[in-house]
């Protein structure tokens, strides 16, 4: 091969690779715009959320499902109590609160024993999912639904497992140790459950980040958007994913993921699947992909809902370092979760889930962040050289950053005309602008460290990187 | 190819950066205008009361938008009781304030039919009623049916009991944790209506809601239903009969109750060891024991739960 040869040839694959992040762009906008769509028709025809049915139903006691919240705990001294106290005044007619303490190094079993007065039961452990030793069971004295669960360190899956194991309700309610659950969040997420003819298994419901929001005792006073822009940018992140593709996945009964800040599971299916799995980092999505294979596979009968309706807020890292972990972290979860369910691929077994959502797991996470970063540099380059069309340089340009922004602004018109949780004008203003310049360094950024995600799933990370908080006003 | 790409983006971004433009304005102009909303609301109030007490003009300000008036109605009626609040209903009936929600109940979509239920609910007219009724009859939405039920049940204009199951369709299909509570929220006002169809052959999910709702009328004069419940072939039956006696909490239920503790199946095993617990039935402590060794995990637990709440502890 002389000189001209090798240039011709990499010439030809500078442009088809060009082509195919071009094409991958070009599906992965695509399926978000269907996405917004699909949500907005479903918003267009839902009944919006009105007391009256739960009106109907929560005075009687007995008709509401019992539920357990589990709620792990790790290292938590200085916020445990008053978080404890939030749960506990939550609104519901029957609910218990699970806390799992799991191994803290601190002193946050001894601010429980000493703030709640617990004492030691015996109480039995239904299934025995966690892999690591319990230490105590205790029951508070003051709060006759208050159990705390003493077990060594294991992860926050070995946690919410030790907690399912004691739960003894129809339903387990599984957040995150920093979650800020809505007042009627239990409420609002048991409703499914109230027309449900035996099939539903899970519901997830929206989360919103909490960052700039008044919070006080653990729960929350005022409404508020952030004043750091990594924050910012972050609202329009959930909002896309949570009103637009959850809502639009839960409408084509294909929802793939329950965040792990707030899950309304039935306690049966959790144990009869084994609960979490201990080695992944991504459990809340491996759970729903497992709960969608266990099902089709044994010919089970289910359905797993989604409640638009905010039901949790949580802390957005306001830390480059924090968010790439996070980041990271997520990206590495789903590549486990795809790796560990591989088989559900393309398979039509699986129905619509084989066919068409772990496919699209595959466009989103494994070939989309590269493609689109690689697309980035190379693009622009390739039309330097005169080997692409500035047609379609200028094409993929648009795509990335005019249609990302557009489908920013539109999830937020979807936020606006249907929740109206945004407080003011003048938020809502400063989150579209956020919607626009996000697109602009921030979007890049997430990019780049979901490359770091890769990398720790090729390399078979183990570790959880932690994301630092740092606490609320 | 490419130029389409390119043109469809700026597109999309105009028509979205338009649409959101017009959200923040209108979002302003609302917050704008509260002052001026709540002064045009207190008029319409005014003028509602002036008209109640016949010392006013013989209609509403013309000037005021209908969302004005209605939410002045909505205001008082929360206020007003007897003749008053008859009149206002009549007042607000003649002034059509209705129409719009009787409109959007003939909507193509269910949830302006929903939000269309919520207004004739809260002012349950007449002919607010009889809207309720007839998307209670002819909706293709269960859901819209069963809202529509329960704004009906409030009111007090729901159909005959068994009407209401065959519109339902509770016939053919299971009864959810909804239905349960609509027709438990019936039970203290038509309680001859439910026994009278639980005297009838009907499926066991529905004899299960119907003995669950007819717990919560509080009658002691069902216990004899209960009773005969308790003693039906079908476990869910026998399950409701349980539930029902821990709801009455009458110590007649003991001779029934206490052979459930031997019942077949585990559910209805727990069930009893829940009600005895509840009604403090000492005399079951002995199986009570037993059954902390069933093969069945939450028979033994809730058994080991109603030791230590009995009177005199696990011991």
């Amino acid at each position: 091969m002389n000189g001209e040869d090798a240039f011709y040839f990499a010439a030809e694959a500078v442009f088809w690779l060009s082509l195919a992040c071009f094409v991958i762009v070009v599906i992965r906008n695509l399926v978000s715009v269907i996405q917004l769509a699909v949500a907005s028709w479903a918003f267009w025809n839902r009944p919006r959320p009105t007391a009256r049915l739960i009106d109907l139903w929560s005075k009687g006691v007995d008709l509401a499902p019992p539920i357990s919240v589990i709620a792990p705990a790790y290292n938590e001294e200085l916020s445990i109590t008053q978080s404890v106290k939030a749960l506990l005044a939550l609104e519901y007619p029957e609910h218990e609160v699970i806390v799992v303490n799991d191994g803290s190094k601190d002193a946050t079993i001894d601010v429980l024993k000493r703030d709640f007065e617990l004492v030691p039961i015996d109480r039995p452990q239904v299934a025995a999912l966690q892999v690591t030793r319990i230490l105590a069971i205790y029951r508070s004295r003051t709060h006759r639904n208050l159990i705390v669960v003493d077990k060594e360190n294991g992860r926050k899956a070995d946690a919410v497992n030790a907690g399912i194991g004691f739960a003894q309700t129809p339903l387990v309610c599984v957040i995150d140790a920093d979650s800020i659950i809505e007042s009627d969040g239990l409420l609002r997420a048991v409703e499914p459950y109230m027309l449900d003819d035996g099939s539903l298994v899970a519901v997830g419901g929206a989360i919103r980040v909490v960052n700039g929001c008044e919070v006080r005792g653990g729960s929350l006073r005022k409404i508020a958007i952030p004043r750091e822009w990594l924050a910012r940018f972050q609202v329009v992140e959930y909002l896309r994913a949570f009103l637009t593709a959850r809502v639009a996945n839960a409408e084509l009964d294909s929802l793939l993921l329950i965040s792990g800040a707030f899950g309304l599971f039935r306690r049966s299916m959790l144990v009869e699947i084994g609960g979490y799995r201990h080695d992944t980092v991504g459990e809340d999505l491996e759970l729903v992909v497992r709960i969608h294979r266990h099902c089709r596979e044994n010919n089970i009968p289910y359905k797993i809902e989604f409640v638009p309706e905010i039901v949790c807020w949580t802390e957005a890292p306001i830390s480059l370092a924090g968010l790439r972990n996070q980041r990271a972290r997520w990206q590495q979860g789903a590549l486990e979760t795809l790796g560990t369910h591989r088989k559900m691929l393309f398979n039509p077994r699986y129905g619509r889930i084989g066919m068409l959502m772990m496919p699209l797991l595959v466009i989103e996470d494994v070939i989309g962040p590269p493609a689109e970063l690689i697309g980035y540099l190379i693009i622009p380059a390739a039309w330097a050289l005169g080997i692409l069309s500035p047609e379609l340089a200028l094409a993929f340009l648009a795509l990335t950053f005019v249609f990302g922004t557009a489908l920013s602004i539109g999830t937020l018109a979807l936020e606006e005309t249907q929740l109206r949780r945004t407080p003011t004008a003048a938020d809502l203003a400063s989150i579209a602008v956020a919607a626009i310049v996000e697109n602009f360094g921030y979007r890049q950024v997430n990019l780049v460290f979901r490359l770091a995600g890769i990398k720790r799933y090729l390399r078979r990370e183990t570790g959880w990187s932690a994301v630092p908080r740092v606490g609320f006003n | 190819m490419a130029a389409l790409v390119y043109e469809l983006s700026f597109l999309f971004l105009a028509g979205m950066l338009a649409l959101i433009t017009v959200l923040v304005v209108r979002r302003w102009q609302d917050e704008k205008n509260r002052g001026a909303r709540e002064r045009m609301r207190h008029r319409a109030a005014r003028a509602y009361l002036a008209r109640i007490e016949g010392g006013g003009e013989s209609a509403a300000p013309a000037d005021l938008p209908p969302a004005a008036k209605l939410e002045a109605v909505s205001h008082l009626l929360r206020l007003m009781r007897g003749t008053e609040r008859d009149r206002l209903l009549a007042l607000a009936d003649e002034d059509r304030l209705f129409d719009p929600a009787i409109a959007a109940s003939n909507s193509s979509r269910p949830a302006r039919r929903s939000e269309a239920i919520l207004t004739l609910e809260q002012f349950g007219s007449p002919r607010c009623v009889q809207t309720l009724q007839v998307l209670l009859a002819n909706d293709a939405s269960m859901t819209i049916k069963l809202e529509a039920a329960a704004a009906l049940a409030r009111l007090g204009g729901l159909p005959p009991l068994r009407d209401t199951i065959s519109l339902l369709a509770l016939e053919a299909n299971r009864p959810t944790r909804l239905h349960v509570a609509l027709f438990a929220s019936l039970a203290a006002t038509h309680p001859e209506q439910i026994r009278q169809l639980l005297s009838e052959e009907i499926t066991p999910p529905l004899r299960a809601m119907l003995i669950d709702a007819l717990s919560s009328s509080g009658d002691l004069a069902d216990l004899g239903d209960f009773e005969r419940a308790a003693a039906d072939e079908e476990p869910e039956v026998r399950s409701a009969a349980l539930r029902a006696a821990r709801r009455v909490g009458d110590p007649r239920c003991e001779a029934w109750v206490l052979p459930m503790l031997t019942d077949p199946v585990d559910f209805v095993r727990v069930q009893a060891a829940q009600t005895v617990a509840k009604l403090g039935f000492t005399r079951a402590r002995p199986k009570l024991k037993q059954l902390t060794t069933d093969e069945s995990v939450w028979v033994r637990i809730r058994a080991g739960e109603a030791l230590s709440l009995l009177p005199g502890g696990a011991s």
